[in-house]
């Protein structure tokens, strides 16, 4: 029976010469206040730094480091670099890969390449009165089963009629089914970011209308290859 | 003499902890810094390059009384210098930084505080590599609210 004169239940068993350690209660109590201040400030400090490469076929360059609590966490996170850190060519600083994690071995975290973009300020800049955007959607399927979505951005110097802006987009169309036709998702990306691509589809467009700027704007991969 | 031959040993423990710690955060590491700017309030919210882990939190509102004054230059000046501060402890030496506006079908251009808080993190010693503006614009997108004749007080 606890007394009353006991205000606490640690004071009657104080009274009654029982050991706290002993007690279930008061362990448990202990356990949880420790457990608090333990998360509080390890959790930071525990976490495993894993290191983001780029995908082999563009080079395995160290892109930057991202903390996980487990290696493992770190699968899934994606990634914007400006190209020129991929490839060393300042010239390309408005194009931005999108990179993402997709297996981690030990504290290195290898990325896959899964978007390219151009800057919206670089877009906004190069399109202006009198002059025409023209805009076309590819899907593409390569070798190794590979799909991805390409937009291509053209700006003419002159406007271009309706008429004229379809023949553009057919001869881009063309041009990029040319180029692709025989090659897999790696040595596209390889073509891709020097630039190659680009020059073909714009040698082709040329012959037919002058054109002031031609890029790909944006590349969405939309099925990866299982190997 | 017990004393003396004591202290060493609980000195060295903790010692070689410390340097275990510091030696796992590699050297020259790079954040974002996500700068939001509405004309009611300024977040700096610091992550990792990927965005998944925070490394610091904070908005105009921690910094000053008045709910007016929270998008005000002072109040993310105030927050920029917190957040830098707490990314420098953790091992960070520089940002990139994405600034942005609510966007969407409401404003477009950022608030009064991204200018002040871009200038806090350089002053804090933050290196700044990329600025992206990443205001997100709707390709279409829905009606602004307050119906056909505006907003009525």
């Amino acid at each position: 029976m606890v007394s009353l004169k006991c205000r606490t239940f640690e004071s009657w068993l104080y009274l009654k010469s029982i050991d706290l350690e002993l007690c279930d209660v008061s362990a448990r109590r202990r356990s949880k206040s420790k457990r608090k201040v333990l998360s509080s400030t390890d959790k930071w400090k525990n976490k495993v730094w894993v290191e983001l490469k780029a995908p082999m076929y563009i080079g395995d360059q160290v892109i930057g480091h991202t903390p996980a609590a487990e290696p493992e966490m770190a699968i899934g996170r994606t990634v914007k670099v400006q190209q020129p850190k991929l490839t060393g060519n300042f010239k390309d600083f408005q194009k931005i890969v999108t990179l993402k994690v997709s297996e981690v071995n030990g504290t290195i975290g290898q990325t896959d390449f899964i978007g390219y973009e151009l800057s919206r300020e670089n877009m906004r800049s190069v399109v202006r009165n009198h002059r025409s955007r023209i805009d076309g959607i590819y899907n593409i399927k390569f070798t190794d089963d590979t799909r991805i979505r390409m937009t291509v951005f053209c700006v003419t110097p002159i406007r271009a009629k309706t008429s004229e802006k379809k023949v553009i987009r057919k001869i881009i169309s063309e041009a990029v089914d040319e180029a692709v036709r025989d090659l897999t998702f790696p040595a596209f990306v390889n073509k891709v970011l020097d630039g190659s691509i680009v020059e073909q589809v714009k040698e082709k467009v040329v012959d037919y209308f002058p054109v002031k700027t031609l890029e790909i704007s944006k590349i969405k991969v939309l099925r990866l290859s299982k190997n | 003499m017990s004393e003396e031959v004591d202290k060493p040993t609980q000195e060295t423990p903790v010692e070689t902890d410390k340097t275990a710690v510091k030696s796992k955060v590699p050297s020259g590491l790079f954040g974002v810094a996500h700068i939001f700017a509405s004309y009611n309030d300024t977040f700096v919210h610091i992550t990792d390059i990927t965005g998944s882990e925070t490394i610091s939190l904070k908005s105009g509102g921690q910094f000053v009384k008045a709910d007016r004054q929270e998008p005000s230059p002072f109040a993310a000046m105030r927050a920029a210098y917190a957040a830098a501060d707490e990314a420098k402890s953790k091992g960070f030496i520089g940002v990139h930084v994405w600034i942005r506006a609510p966007g969407g079908h409401k404003s477009r251009t950022p608030g009064p505080g991204v200018q002040a808080a871009l200038r806090a993190l350089t002053r804090a010693d933050l290196k700044i590599g990329d600025i992206y503006e990443v205001t997100p614009l709707p390709h279409d997108g829905s009606r602004r609210k307050g119906g056909r004749r505006g907003r009525r007080m």
